[in-house]
């Protein structure tokens, strides 16, 4: 038996006119929390794909308890243990908790071709515990929000457990993007006591979350990887240089080489309401040659469809260019006044 | 036994609780239908005109179950007028007529349902393999269906004398019209897929999102291509009975046919999208159909009309069916 549960070795992917990921090597050891950091591009995605036999490698192996595996499905993966829970989720709304968790492996639940819901719905509860979620199991997906449906696909991924009797492989892929705060701290609360009977890739682009959640963290860069730390060992400075390949000098994000922002305001926004999708927006303004950094602010995409680019029925109270009111902007008028939308 | 509490609901949830429940909609307006019916002409409630309205939302309901999991699976069967056409030819030309001497009996059922399914599979394979759009694909089913039963029949009407037939289309269980037992074995058979079995609950799921459900595993064109092979299946059953029912075999006996089934399913909740509704909405929706065409006839609305009618309804169907906000664009 071999030390690690999955171990990559040198796998390289290229896509036309693209080395996605160069000669990458990585391991993970039964209940430990491996962290995977890069900038995008960095080949992250690629590699989790391969994991879960979207893509096939060009060339490298890939072990799973010491054996190697050719991994052509999800199906593959899973019987495997290997499970992933995506970043924009994989339930279906229209089907139940219970269908959900079982979707694609029902076999046990049927006997001479019926499906017998309360068997499944009794399993599916079993797996619900795990992730200590007490729903029923026959509760439409549709109703439940992201938060829940994410512990929903965690509680998915854990049934593997079950019916593989191997300790499952469990990649969350950027789970913490669009949870608020204290959802957050509930699933690294789920992840920890998971630890115990499962072993997480975890990849995110926050470093704060690598360092606070995993043992190990591998940082990619360009399709390489190009470092491995001990995440009690390093810190949000290192990680950064290694993933960017320059130091972070408490300049995260390059302010000394922005355009300075020029004193008249090409956009502002004064309480800005759709019923039903926005909450007011009471003030926000852009000025001229001012870049937006990082991540989109936002009220990036309530202005977008305050200026008509994304809906034209956006109502707004008043949105306007300083020099001419703009307010009630359809997608013609927005991109003869000079606004666009990427 | 539900537990949610509060924090885990969706704003599609809290949405969708202000709206009324599915079916509760289908089942006020199949009430009021009948209301208002019986007002304007008392004799919709007589046994005769019953009798008639179940003979008629029966085979009805038989078309409408297959083309149920069709739309549910968010693609579209058009070939219904073409299969039934193929089924009431091969019954008039193998079944005891006025023809030849053929009178297969039984054997001409089947072979007429097993052409039939075969028509359904041959949908679902130039579907999914040939990776035409169902409307396409089945619209020129239709047609190739329609011009082989024309063909066949030389465009002449085969008159049955087939008894067992006849009295399967015409015959009377005590009051009730033998074609009521088929309708509801039929709506049985297809509940029961629907709910109990891994082909029912996979049609939902590749309506609710193909591309999720294919990465959970679930072979997608193994299942349309059964979906298609079913609906042949049930559209078969009742071009034959509605043949029976007629008393002839024609290639033009599945008119309008089409038009109905997909009215029954997306007035009875299941959307045109896919992944919501099923045969109990369709159930619902056949019985407002006939309801409506038996009330215009019964009030004295000529029968030119009564297609603008049904194009009314499936338009409202529509509306109320389909959440449109949430399309990105309408094709």
């Amino acid at each position: 038996m071999s030390d690690f549960v999955l171990e990559v070795r040198n796998v390289s992917k290229s896509f036309p006119g693209v080395q996605a990921l160069d000669k990458v090597s990585l391991q993970v050891k039964p209940h430990e929390i491996v962290g995977l950091v890069g900038e995008n591009g960095a080949g992250k995605t690629t590699l989790l794909k391969i994991l879960i036999g979207a893509y096939q490698p060009d060339e490298g192996e890939i072990l799973v308890r010491g054996k190697p595996v050719h991994i052509r499905s999800v199906k593959d993966a899973e019987a495997h243990g290997l499970a992933m829970v995506f970043q924009e989720q994989s339930m279906l709304p229209n089907l139940t908790v219970g269908e959900n968790i079982f979707l694609g492996n029902e076999e046990a639940f049927i006997r001479f071709g019926v499906i017998n819901w309360k068997n499944m719905n009794a399993e599916a509860r079993k797996q619900l515990a795990k992730v200590d979620l007490e729903i029923d199991p026959g509760t439409y997906t549709f109703t439940l929000n992201f938060a829940t449906r994410q512990m929903i696909e965690l509680a998915r991924a854990m049934s593997l457990e079950d019916r593989t009797k191997y300790e499952p492989v469990i990649i969350l892929d950027e789970p913490t993007t669009v949870l608020e705060k204290a959802e957050k701290e509930l699933l690294f609360d789920r992840i920890r006591s998971l630890k115990e009977r499962a072993s997480i890739i975890f990849v995110s682009h926050h470093l704060e979350e690598i360092l606070e959640i995993t043992d190990r963290v591998y940082i990619f860069k360009d399709g390489k990887n190009v470092a491995e730390r001990k995440t009690s060992e390093t810190n949000v400075g290192e990680l950064h240089r290694l993933m960017v390949g320059r130091e972070l000098k408490g300049e995260y994000y390059r302010q000394s080489k922005q355009v300075k922002p020029a004193p008249e305001v090409v956009l502002r926004v004064e309480n800005l309401n759709k019923a039903g999708r926005l909450s007011v927006l009471p003030e926000c303004w852009v000025r001229a040659g001012r870049k937006s950094a990082g991540r989109l602010p936002g009220w990036i995409n309530p202005i977008r469809g305050a200026s008509g680019l994304m809906d034209n029925r956006c109502a707004t109270d008043r949105l306007r260019q300083p020099s001419a009111p703009a307010w009630a902007m359809y997608h013609r008028i927005a991109v003869w006044k000079g606004w666009c939308c990427t | 036994m539900a537990t949610i509490t509060k924090g885990i609901e969706s704003a599609a949830a809290r949405k969708s609780r202000l709206r009324l429940p599915p079916l509760v909609a289908p089942i006020l307006v199949l009430i009021a239908l009948v209301i208002l019916v019986t007002l304007i002409n008392p004799r919709f409630l007589s046994g005769a005109n019953i009798a008639n309205l179940m003979r008629q939302v029966s085979i009805l309901i038989i078309v409408a179950m297959g083309e149920t999991f069709i739309i549910l699976m968010g693609s579209i069967d058009l070939s219904v007028e073409g299969v039934m056409a193929l089924a009431s030819v091969i019954i008039g030309l193998l079944a005891k007529n006025y023809f030849n001497s053929n009178d297969f009996g039984l054997l001409a059922v089947l072979i007429a349902v097993v052409v039939c399914t075969l028509i359904g599979f041959l949908n679902g394979v130039a579907h999914t393999k040939m990776r035409i759009p169902s409307f396409m694909a089945t619209l020129g089913m239709m047609y190739v269906g329609v011009g082989l039963a024309t063909w066949l029949s030389n465009g002449m009407n085969l008159p049955i004398l087939d008894p067992m037939l006849l009295s399967w289309a015409r015959g009377n269980t005590g009051p009730i019209p033998n074609l009521t037992f088929f309708g509801i074995a039929i709506f049985l058979i297809a509940f029961f897929i629907q709910r109990y079995t891994r082909f029912g609950r996979y049609v939902l799921a590749i309506g609710g999102a193909e591309d999720r459900a294919k990465l959970a595993g679930i072979p997608i064109d193994k299942y349309k291509i059964l979906a298609f092979t079913l609906a042949g299946f049930f559209v078969g059953i009742g071009g034959v009975l509605n043949s029976a029912r007629i008393g002839a075999g024609a290639a033009n006996s599945g008119l309008n046919q089409l038009f109905a089934a997909i009215t029954a399913g997306v007035g009875g909740g299941t959307a045109l999208t896919g992944g919501t509704g099923g045969v109990v909405g369709t159930l619902i929706g056949a019985l407002i159909v006939t309801v409506i065409s038996n009330g215009m006839l019964l009030a004295g609305v000529p029968s030119y009309v009564q297609p603008a009618v049904h194009g009314v309804i499936i338009t409202i169907g529509v509306i109320l069916t389909i959440d449109r906000s949430k399309l990105p664009f309408i094709k």
